[in-house]
């Protein structure tokens, strides 16, 4: 028989039930049945009520958790909204130092003024496309640029325009270039130009137009224009040959087109 | 009579009736997914040693840390059985031991102690 809870109560049940089913009812028998009933009923409504306290006490602590869990959900999600605020504050901070961190890098790698790579990278530059001939198989030239007579343009007009003339010197070089050319300054009006994969026939053409484009280029000053023309030395990488080596070559053939004249272009 | 020994699980408690020193325990949580057939056992296994009308103390220490509704009318049902018991002219006391801090199952052994006529209801303080 399957156990219960609640035998005894059923069984009182049952015995009413039977009392009032028989047809003739013993008074006494009636009697016996109803203190019994009346004690079982007793107890039945004391449990009720111990239940009914027990239920409200656990309905009441149940309230009061939930209430608290409502607090403590409200403080995590203000700490949750504090936390992604200061998250997104943490995102702004990283960008700017990025920004930073990339401004400083190119201060690093550029030129101060002109904004060309300094001779520093330059010749980082130099020594990667010279290596990179054992792969490819195809050599770069070298076009070395100084600027003519650079001195009597800061004697005469002072370093001012001194520098401006070489920021305009730069800028024209820069639009007569491919992009895949480093363009850098090796120091004072001395500039470099590697075109990778490139003959010196090739190379010497690309001087010689930027050679042009120099001299005919005016420097609007607020005292009167200016020109001023560029000396050029064009040289291929040989085999076997440095970077370094090659960049000489290349200062000697600009040095021939000093003697030359100037405002010319000498291939070595 | 053979002893009643139950381990605690997550859902119940631990139940240890040495009927032969006439000491019995019940320990812990009860929650149980089926009241009948936990304390179904139990109670029937209480009545058949106190039809035994043993004539040693009966001591039953309650040590409760959480228990639900059905559990409550368990309890009552084994308390019922010690009272009749007890009227029937045997020694019986249960020990109510509740956690000084424990303002509720204190107020819970109060409101049991209440619905019982004969039985000896001691009320313990533990710490």
């Amino acid at each position: 028989m399957e156990f219960s809870l609640f035998d005894k109560e059923k069984k009182i049940v049952e015995k009413a039930e039977q009392l009032i089913a028989k047809e003739e009812c013993d008074p006494e028998e009636i009697r016996d049945f109803l203190a019994v009933f009346i004690d079982a009923f007793r107890r039945c409504y004391q449990e009720q009520k111990c239940l009914i306290r027990i239920s409200d006490r656990l309905q009441e602590q149940l309230l009061e958790t939930k209430k608290e869990l409502l607090i403590k959900t409200d403080q995590l999600k203000k700490q949750a909204a504090d936390l992604k605020a200061l998250n997104e504050n943490l995102a702004l901070e990283i960008a700017a130092r990025k920004r930073i961190e990339e401004k400083l890098r190119i201060m690093a790698d550029r030129d101060a003024l002109t904004k060309v790579y300094n001779r520093r990278r330059f010749l980082e530059f130099l020594e990667m496309e010279v290596k990179k001939v054992k792969r490819t198989g195809k050599v770069p030239s070298f076009i070395m640029l100084d600027i003519d007579k650079f001195k009597n343009v800061n004697d005469q007009f002072g370093h001012a325009v001194g520098d401006q003339v070489l920021c305009h010197f730069t800028t024209v070089v820069l639009s007569g270039i491919r992009e895949i050319d480093v363009f850098g300054r090796l120091g004072g009006e001395e500039f470099g130009v590697i075109l990778p994969e490139t003959s010196k026939k090739k190379a010497f053409i690309v001087a010689e137009r930027l050679r042009s484009m120099v001299e005919s280029s005016e420097i609007i000053l607020s005292t009167g224009n200016i020109n001023i023309t560029v000396s050029i030395g064009v040289a291929e990488l040989e085999a076997g040959e440095s970077g370094e080596q090659l960049m000489v070559r290349a200062d000697a053939a600009m040095y021939v087109a000093k003697q030359n004249g100037r405002n010319r272009v000498e291939i070595a | 009579m053979e002893n009643v020994v139950i381990q605690p699980s997550e859902r119940t408690p631990e139940v240890n009736f040495d009927f032969v020193n006439g000491r019995l325990s019940i320990r812990g949580e009860a929650y149980p997914e089926n009241v009948s057939t936990f304390f179904g056992p139990i109670l029937t296994a209480l009545q058949m040693y106190l039809q035994t009308k043993p004539n040693h103390d009966v001591v039953m220490d309650i040590e409760m840390e959480y228990f639900n509704s059905s559990s409550a009318k368990a309890l009552m049902n084994i308390f019922q059985i010690m009272d009749e018991a007890v009227e029937a002219g045997i020694r019986a006391v249960v020990r109510w031991h509740y956690n000084k801090d424990d303002d509720i199952m204190q107020e819970f052994g109060e409101d049991f102690s209440e619905d019982i006529r004969s039985l000896n209801f001691e009320m313990v303080e533990t710490d």
